[in-house]
């Protein structure tokens, strides 16, 4: 059986039929063809699916797409407009990347966390991100990476 | 006369990050889904050894949308490029929980899920093969009873036992002589668990037949040659008639450079040809279905004289290598032939041997496995220095190989940076300051230190390709870039060569019917063969560019070079930017020519190889050398254990890209930090008990110490790319006993299994305070 499911999705309202048990990832990706929030390990442990739901990060495998009825999704698609999001641009100078499974959720909660905290320090950093592994960095370069980027927003 | 623009030594942004930045960088799953694509499931053992009495197929074939189903009675056959004993699907018995016994293909994932579940498998168990130990034992049960005749088995070394899949020795010198020049000789065995990969893609393919039979397959791997070069030989067709496509790697580590599960698709393909078919694996099949790391029980016994030279090394490497051995082969050979570690030993014994078990079958991960090695020769070493009462860096200092130095296998070792790199660490973590200790708890520091062989099969050479066209220069080489940054490396190179900006350089996709070959592409030798090739291939596309310049301006080739982009003669000062002349054609007396499009070859044959003697699986092309050292704080009382600060050393020949060498080894490092505190992939009678990312633990933010250093030494190798080595693989080698050397410092505690838990520690302390319990 289908439900209606209507919701903001990186700005714009769009209306979509889900099943019951689909989650907001699997909308994204098969649906919606965003394929941004990255398919891991889709039982809630590493954080690479990570999209904002109302301006809060959530691992998008976790949240039923029929929860999202009404709320705001934005995914990494949205970072960049004309040019790259600062964030962005500092993940690959500062070297916050290697494979790049991890990024999209990366850029996602870090952004949120610049969005409530415009100059966190490094354990806010730690804290805010610590749901989201990186198998090939070792993180020390993201944290670099998001330091930076909040310098440049100012 | 020519002047290059050096773009090697430079650091620069890796040239994929725009595309991972922003989420268009293309994996497996990304691909869209077409409208008849087909999707597989996997009917996986849940018995980690049984008889197969039945597969019951019916009640899942009849379920909706579910095409077939494939058993090994449809799909016979083994895989294996140095010795077949891996099945393409259990036939009549099953050796460890997660092999596959059936794959269902349905019109989507959940069907195909469903329909899997409804396959009943009928197991009758049999006894396991739990461990090495119980491998060994005299009643133990045969894991594969006619090992001797499966294709392969001729050129291993005749197994002592029915459990050993193979085995090699490396001895040098005389023992008895090595032992009577000892004044202390010590014996230990160490131990390490299973561990898991955990890239965080999972492994997946699409695959599909086309109408004229040839057969497309895309999959997240690293080595798309190989894995074409397996799934024909498994599948008996013409390695022809299959296309293997590369795609972005979401990391591989390792378990991505063999077939594990991609064989299965491309069969299902075969079976239902003119559809693409699907895999994605869930996060148990990815622990369990796939490959993990071997666990190894060293037993070491080293002399050693009053003055501090360490006089004869006598080791035996066992590997538990699981139900399978071909994939992890190449770490059973390495663990013999640079068993010693980075020591001069004039007496060596060594032995190695890869051991069925019911698990998982092992691949190695980041490297041939030296960590393991590592982690029993650099804790011994440290137990020798206190045995003479030396100081740990002075009785390395003394022993350690050098340039020159005639190594156990019969070669002379090469120059490297190792006294640099332990004295840079130990530097950084000012050895010599005592570190506070206070009642409840106590800090310490401890290092290690690491040699690791860039291997490469024998005998074979590596191809590149390179072209230039209006588009600019495009690369071809045989293996993706799972995040090393070896597209980067290589863009940098072939842009120095040719003289052009780095924009100017594209690294096409894996694509083996560009007909590129490569038998065995490893990680640890991307950069050095491949580099190598495609400066091989880029220096001939410049000098027909220069060939075909000289002769449109009529001049000699040899005054003619690209210096950033622009073509120029030193003789006449006559110029022209090389995209125009690329695009729109070259400026000539007699008006406009058009340039043709140029198409290169390049060929590395990389030597010095060696050991010489023994071409049967693998060389070593050189080592990579480095150290670790770290400052632990332990609770007394809990055994809890927080690493304060790492310091990581690592001699790269010539960092190409100093920014992403020096990324890769804080990676490593903090790899190395999981795999030394907490990662092990626990087998209960073999059942695996933590086969996911949640109870499986890696490295997380919150365990960065607070100090992470980490340097580049540069010795020049001979015959690497501009003197560089291959990286990459190596750096979490070290840092687990050099966290176990620090523990010892501190508390007084030594800790032989790896992972080094709070609870292993807790336990030593306990009866080092009360020595009863």
């Amino acid at each position: 059986m289908n439900y209606p499911v209507s919701f903001h999705l990186n700005g714009k309202l769009i209306a979509v039929q889900v099943t019951a048990q689909e989650s907001l990832l699997d909308v994204l990706r098969h649906r919606l063809g965003l394929t941004g929030a990255k398919e891991a390990c889709n039982e809630g442990n590493c954080g690479a699916c990570t999209v904002l739901l109302d301006s809060l990060p959530v691992y998008a495998c976790m949240v039923l797409a029929v929860e999202v009825d009404g709320a705001a999704v934005e995914t990494v698609e949205d970072m960049e407009s004309e040019e790259l999001h600062p964030l962005q641009k500092a993940m690959i100078d500062q070297q916050g990347l290697q494979c790049g499974y991890c990024s999209s959720g990366m850029l996602v909660t870090a952004q949120a966390l610049l969005a409530h905290n415009s100059r966190p320090n490094k354990t806010q950093i730690r804290e805010a991100l610590a749901g989201n592994l990186c198998r090939c960095t070792g993180y020390a370069d993201i944290i670099k990476a998001i330091q930076v980027a909040s310098r440049a927003r100012r | 006369m020519t002047r290059k623009t050096l773009l090697v030594g430079k650091a620069f942004p890796r040239i994929e990050g725009a595309v991972k930045v922003t989420g268009q960088c293309h994996y497996l799953l990304d691909m869209p889904a077409t409208a008849d694509m087909l999707y597989a499931g996997l009917v996986t053992s849940t018995q980690p050894h049984a008889r197969l009495l039945s597969i019951e197929t019916e009640e899942a074939l009849q379920q909706e949308g579910v095409e077939t189903v494939l058993t090994a009675h449809e799909l016979p056959g083994t895989l294996g490029m140095s010795l077949q004993d891996r099945p393409i699907l259990a036939g009549e018995r099953v050796r460890y929980v997660g092999e596959p016994v059936a794959v269902v293909v349905a019109q989507s994932p959940a069907m195909a899920r469903s329909a899997a579940s409804r396959v009943r498998v009928r197991y009758k168990d049999l006894p396991v093969v739990a461990s090495i130990a119980d491998s060994l034992a005299a009643e133990a049960p045969i894991l594969h009873p006619d090992l001797a005749h499966y294709p392969g088995a001729d050129v291993l070394s005749p197994p002592d036992s029915a459990n050993v899949a193979a085995r090699f020795e490396m001895k040098a010198g005389d023992m008895q002589t090595g032992w009577a020049r000892a004044d202390v000789i010590l014996e230990q065995t160490y131990r390490s668990s299973v561990r898991h990969h955990a890239a965080l893609e999972p492994h997946g393919a699409i695959a599909r037949q086309n109408g004229d039979g040839s057969i497309m397959l895309w999959c997240s791997t690293n080595a798309p040659y190989t894995l074409r070069s397996e799934i024909a030989q498994a599948l008996n067709i013409p390695p022809d008639r299959l296309r293997v496509r590369g795609l972005c790697v979401g990391g591989g580590a390792g378990a991505k450079n063999h077939t594990c599960i991609e064989v299965l698709v491309v069969a299902a393909a075969m079976h239902q040809p003119e559809h693409f078919i699907m895999l994605s694996l869930d996060q148990k099949q990815e622990f369990t279905s796939t490959f993990v790391r071997p666990a190894l029980v060293a037993r070491l016994k080293m002399g050693v004289s009053r003055e501090g030279e360490i006089t004869a090394l006598q080791a035996s490497y066992q590997w538990d290598v699981g139900a399978s051995a071909d994939a992890c082969l190449e770490t059973v050979w390495a663990s013999a032939y640079t068993g010693t570690g980075p020591y001069r030993i004039p007496h060596v014994d060594i032995r190695s041997a890869g051991i069925y078990t019911n698990h998982t079958p092992a691949s190695p991960m980041r490297g041939n496995d030296v960590a393991e090695i590592h982690w029993a020769i650099e804790q011994h070493i440290d137990q020798m220095a206190a045995a003479i009462k030396m100081d740990p860096v002075m009785f390395r200092l003394q022993n350690i190989v050098k340039g020159g130095d005639m190594l156990a296998l019969g070669e002379a070792m090469h120059a490297t940076g190792l006294d640099q790199c332990l004295q840079s660490v130990v530097e950084a973590v000012d050895w010599q300051e005592k570190p506070l200790s206070r009642t409840t708890s106590a800090r310490g520091k401890g290092l290690a230190i690491f040699w690791s062989p860039t291997t490469l099969a024998p005998k074979h050479s590596v191809e590149a390709s390179a072209r230039l066209d209006p588009g600019g220069c495009s690369i071809a080489i045989d293996a993706e870039d799972a995040g090393t940054g070896l597209h980067t490396f290589v863009a940098q190179l072939a842009a120095t060569e040719l003289g052009v900006p780095l924009s100017w350089v594209h690294i096409d996709a894996v694509d083996t019917a560009s007909a590129l070959y490569h038998p065995q592409p490893k990680a640890t030798a991307e950069l050095c063969s491949i580099g190598n090739a495609v400066l091989a291939a880029v220096r001939q596309l410049k000098q027909q560019l220069l060939a075909f310049v000289a002769e449109a301006w009529q001049e000699s080739a040899n005054h003619i070079d690209v210096i950033d982009g622009v073509v120029i003669s030193h003789a006449t000062e006559r110029q022209q930017a090389l995209d125009e002349v690329l695009s729109t054609g070259i400026d000539t007396d007699a008006g406009r020519r058009p340039a043709p499009m140029l198409e290169t070859r390049g060929q590395s044959t990389p030597s010095p190889l060696f050991p010489r003697h023994d071409d049967s699986l693998s060389a070593i092309l050189h080592f990579c050398a480095g150290a670790v050292a770290a400052e632990v704080e332990v609770d007394r009382i809990s055994g809890e254990i927080r690493v304060l600060q790492l310091a990581a050393a690592l001699d790269v020949g010539h960092a190409i890209n100093p920014d992403l060498v020096l990324s890769q080894i804080k990676g490593g490092t903090m790899q190395g930090l999981g795999s030394a505190l907490w990662e092990a992939l626990i087998y209960r009678e073999g059942m695996p008990l933590n086969p996911n990312l949640h109870h499986y633990s890696i490295a997380t933010f919150a365990d960065l110490p607070a100090q992470l250093y980490t340097h580049i030494v540069e010795v020049p190798q001979d015959g690497g790319p501009y003197g560089a080595r291959s990286l990459g693989a190596d750096v979490p080698v070290m840092v687990a006993p050099a966290i176990a050397n620090a523990i010892y410092n501190a508390v007084a505690v030594r800790i032989n299994d790896l992972p080094i838990t709070s609870e292993r520690v807790w336990t030593k302390l306990i009866k080092l305070t009360n020595p009863l319990r």
